[in-house]
């Protein structure tokens, strides 16, 4: 009986403690910093530069999964993998060809994934957490060409980088942390797409992130 | 967590998953090559003459074949063209007669069909993966292709028997002939006549050197 009653009662203590720790979790005093962010982002790019006399329509397929580790209270360093694909039809085109010019109907494509390092700066911890940061690293780029039923294509791996303007919105608290993501970033490379070269970018995200 | 942010990811990756196909539009459409010679001086020709006849290679039954169909549309149409550009016609004088013409104009088709095998729906260039239901497109067009040659018989020899004649100009109209919007020449009124000459007008649009002074 008396081993009984120790038992219930170490049980009790247990249970009251793991109590109160559920319930500081709840309050903002007990909130802790994220250690570790993953984010998967859907990007809207638009073409710049050189890049937009290839095609100049904005492209609503793209994402990008980011991994992000806090090395200090503001400051996190990560790893990136993105893909955009852009994508138009040109009802007639002009191209000059050797001693000579090529005209018809164009459709042509891009396929650019990016995999960088990263590096984030948050000028706040609070619910919004503004952030500028940049990656760094290399994009293989496929470009794709077609006129009636001739056709070329290019491939090759390049430089890349992209800084950034964001904000993280916190949206829920606790042992795992909800924001929603959002940003701008221009994409500077060195791919080459039909004949133009340095291919750039300009894009919009939307994603959501969690903490760890 | 993990497990909901990793299916997340595979439903954004699944989302992805596209096409690579090229809009018919395009696949069909008409494209026009023009070439000319390095060196040629269109400014020194003076006379020209159109063949009426196009010399049709057709490969899109078992056996290929070759037979001749009427050309006096396209003809007349890159009469027009040449006349315009300050050239004075001299009449085709007809099979076995060698044309007294500076530049002697020439027109052939060919036509067949050729096979072609997209990458699948879900796949990734340049190994076709597929991702689950892998479907892979393939299937066969046609293909109408009219050439229009310009050879040169004032600095060449004129031709006699089989001799060759240098060409001065080659324009190449992809698709015009293609059974897919225009049925298939020698064969009754298929044939859209009115695309074949806007694809010989956009020939001469994109070859401007063809001109020379007017005659006094």
């Amino acid at each position: 009986m008396r081993t009984a009653i120790v038992r219930i009662a170490v049980a009790a203590a247990l249970l009251t403690g793991t109590a109160r720790a559920d319930e500081a979790w709840m309050t903002t005093s007990s909130y802790r910093p994220d250690q570790t962010l993953w984010i998967l982002n859907w990007e809207i790019a638009g073409p710049i530069g050189s890049f937009a006399n290839y095609i100049d329509s904005t492209s609503l397929r793209g994402f990008s999964l980011e991994g992000r580790s806090f090395v200090s209270k503001n400051v996190s360093v990560g790893l990136s993998f993105s893909w955009n694909r852009f994508e138009q039809s040109f009802d007639k085109v002009s191209i000059p060809i050797t001693n000579g010019t090529a005209t018809g109907p164009v459709y042509r494509y891009s396929d650019m994934f990016g995999i960088r390092g990263l590096a984030h700066y948050y000028f706040s911890t609070g619910a919004l957490q503004p952030y500028v940061g940049v990656g760094i690293g290399g994009a293989w780029g496929y470009a794709y060409q077609q006129t009636a039923d001739l056709s070329n294509s290019q491939s090759n791996f390049n430089f890349i980088v992209d800084p950034e303007v964001g904000l993280l919105y916190v949206l829920a608290k606790g042992g795992t942390n909800a924001a929603l993501n959002v940003a701008f970033r221009y994409t500077y490379t060195t791919a080459t797409v039909g004949r133009e070269k340095d291919a750039s970018t300009l894009s919009g995200i939307v994603g959501i992130a969690f903490g760890y | 967590m993990h497990t909901r942010f990793a299916t997340l990811a595979a439903a954004v990756l699944l989302a992805s998953c596209s096409t690579y196909t090229a809009p018919n539009s395009v696949v069909y459409g008409t494209d026009v090559v023009t070439q000319y010679k390095p060196q040629a001086d269109f400014a020194t020709y003076q006379t020209f003459s159109v063949d009426p006849t196009v010399v049709v290679v057709d490969g899109t039954g078992t056996v290929s074949t070759t037979y001749v169909v009427d050309g006096t549309f396209v003809a007349a149409n890159i009469a027009d063209h040449m006349r315009a550009a300050n050239y004075e016609e001299l009449a085709w004088p007809g099979i076995g007669t060698p044309s007294t013409a500076d530049l002697q104009i020439k027109l052939n088709a060919a036509l067949g069909s050729q096979a072609v095998y997209y990458p699948g729906y879900c796949g990734w260039y340049p190994y076709y993966y597929g991702c689950y239901p892998s479907w892979t497109y393939a299937g066969s067009y046609s293909f109408g292709t009219l050439t229009i040659t310009m050879g040169d018989a004032k600095n060449s020899p004129p031709p006699s028997g089989n001799a060759n004649i240098n060409l001065v100009w080659n324009a190449a109209l992809y698709g015009v002939l293609s059974s897919y919007y225009t049925g298939t020449p020698g064969s009754g009124n298929n044939v859209n006549w009115g695309r074949i000459n806007a694809a010989v007008d956009q020939a001469f649009a994109d070859s401007p050197y063809i001109t020379r002074p007017p005659i006094p």
